[in-house]
């Protein structure tokens, strides 16, 4: 299952290259236009492969109080992020990513930024979960560009590729829509875990005491594993 | 008993965070020529891969400095300086053994590197430290401990061997990736826990070169 899913993405992938030669030398737009949409399938597939922050979004939703409608906002912003900052990492050939082999695609500063920030929310949320505190209105969608200030490295070679190529359009239209398809991978896994705690909190519910003690260490859990995130991945790595 | 599970949950989802940075991002396809000498131990292995062409820019606009979207031959050896340091913490991609027991190899002294058809292609040269002679069962495996990099041999041939001796076999082995999990369950399970970030899942799916001498 899980060569089929870089097999496939391998196939789409080395396809979109041959697009773009072909539109670089004078190939026409209606061809590309016709094999874009499978940008948003290379981009669900890919999403579920392992990283994309995935276990991020749903640590935190699932320690958050946030309903489904929040949990979108939340993971259509990380995908937004995640695939807009390698365009412009891209577009202003920033050297933020590693070309090195054994850490290629990988940006280093940009993963400490974010797992740093991330360790920060989960104090909070860690601290909000002992001191009974509240959360912040906005905290959710601050997670999601948080998580996704890492970079979508396949973006930055596509983007990096259709500039050299001198069609740079025709590498946005692709990260376009391979963004709507990681946004749909990611907003699953939003939803999967929101449904959960709901579930769980279902469970507990009327028994008023218990429910409040499960809340809290829900919370209390997804702080303390994002901030043991941010400690392993910056100090440990 | 719901609120263990819904806690362990969250343990977990934590623990796929540590193991799950990696997966591909850069496709190569690859060649391996063993060569075997007289005395019938293996002499040398020669690397050849040859990049996809969208990684390829990436790395021509990365040491292109005079920008005339070529790489000359001094960029073209700060490129193979750049990568041939990232390969030696990797051991070069390479997992040579003999029976089950790692053998060690020597680093190649340089990387020759090329862009060609707007691909890069890289080609080295190792040979083992010691002397390894043809005996029992000689495996030989390229890929990318940390599975940034999918290193592709798109056929058989692609790995092919020199001067093998009589009594001696060689396969190809491709391993079926649920087989390979399936086999491998306990000791990815042991792996994940003595280090979650380096389980290592391009060592399972690998393809490798065996050579079985009588």
């Amino acid at each position: 299952m899980f060569l089929h899913l870089l097999e496939f993405q391998r196939t789409i992938y080395l396809a979109l290259a041959e697009q773009i030669k072909l539109l670089s030398t004078g190939g026409d737009w209606l061809g590309f236009m016709a094999f874009l949409p499978m940008g948003a399938l290379f981009g669900a597939a890919h999403a579920l492969t392992p990283g994309h922050s995935k276990a991020v979004l749903a640590t935190y939703l699932a320690g958050s109080d946030a309903k489904v409608a929040r949990g979108l906002l939340v993971s259509i912003t990380l995908s937004v992020t995640h695939v807009t900052i390698a365009v412009v990492i891209a577009a202003l050939s920033l050297p933020l990513v590693s070309i090195a082999l054994g850490s290629v695609g990988r940006a280093p500063l940009l993963e400490d930024i974010s797992r740093g920030l991330l360790g920060l929310i989960g104090l909070w949320m860690l601290w909000r979960a002992l001191s009974h505190g509240h959360h912040h209105k906005h905290e959710g969608e601050a997670v999601g560009f948080m998580a996704g200030l890492i970079p979508c490295p396949l973006t930055l070679f596509v983007m990096t590729f259709a500039i050299s190529r001198s069609v740079p359009v025709a590498g946005l239209l692709f990260a376009g829509t391979m963004m709507i398809g990681v946004a749909i991978t990611l907003s699953a896994v939003a939803i999967l875990s929101i449904l959960l705690r709901e579930r769980l909190v279902w469970f507990v519910e009327g028994r008023s005491l218990l429910f409040e003690a499960i809340t809290r260490s829900i919370e209390g859990l997804a702080g303390a594993a994002l901030i043991a995130l941010a400690i392993h991945e910056i100090l440990l790595r | 008993m719901r609120l263990t599970c819904g806690i362990s949950g969250v343990a977990l989802l934590f623990a796929s965070t540590v193991a799950a940075g990696a997966h591909p991002h850069v496709f190569a396809e690859a060649r391996l020529d063993l060569t075997v000498g007289a005395d019938r131990s293996v002499k040398s292995l020669r690397h050849l891969w040859r990049f996809d062409e969208l990684f390829s820019s990436s790395v021509l606009m990365e040491f292109d400095k005079n920008s005339d979207l070529t790489l000359d031959a001094k960029e073209l050896d700060a490129a193979a300086l750049t990568i041939h340091a990232s390969l030696a913490e990797y051991n070069y991609f390479q997992m040579v053994t003999v029976d089950g027991k790692d053998v060690v190899m020597t680093p190649p002294a340089r990387l020759v590197i090329r862009y060609k058809n707007n691909q890069l292609v890289i080609q080295f040269e190792t040979q083992p430290k010691e002397m390894l002679p043809l005996a029992g069962k000689v495996s030989i495996g390229v890929y990318d401990p940390t599975f940034y990099t999918a290193i592709d041999f798109t056929d058989d041939d692609k790995l092919a061997v020199a001067g093998l001796p009589q009594g001696c076999a060689r396969a190809v082995v491709r391993p079926d990736p649920d087989t390979a999990i399936a086999q491998n369950q306990k000791s990815l399970t042991d792996a994940f826990f003595s280090d979650p970030t380096g389980t290592d899942l391009g060592k399972i799916f690998a393809t490798r070169l065996e050579l079985t001498c009588a």
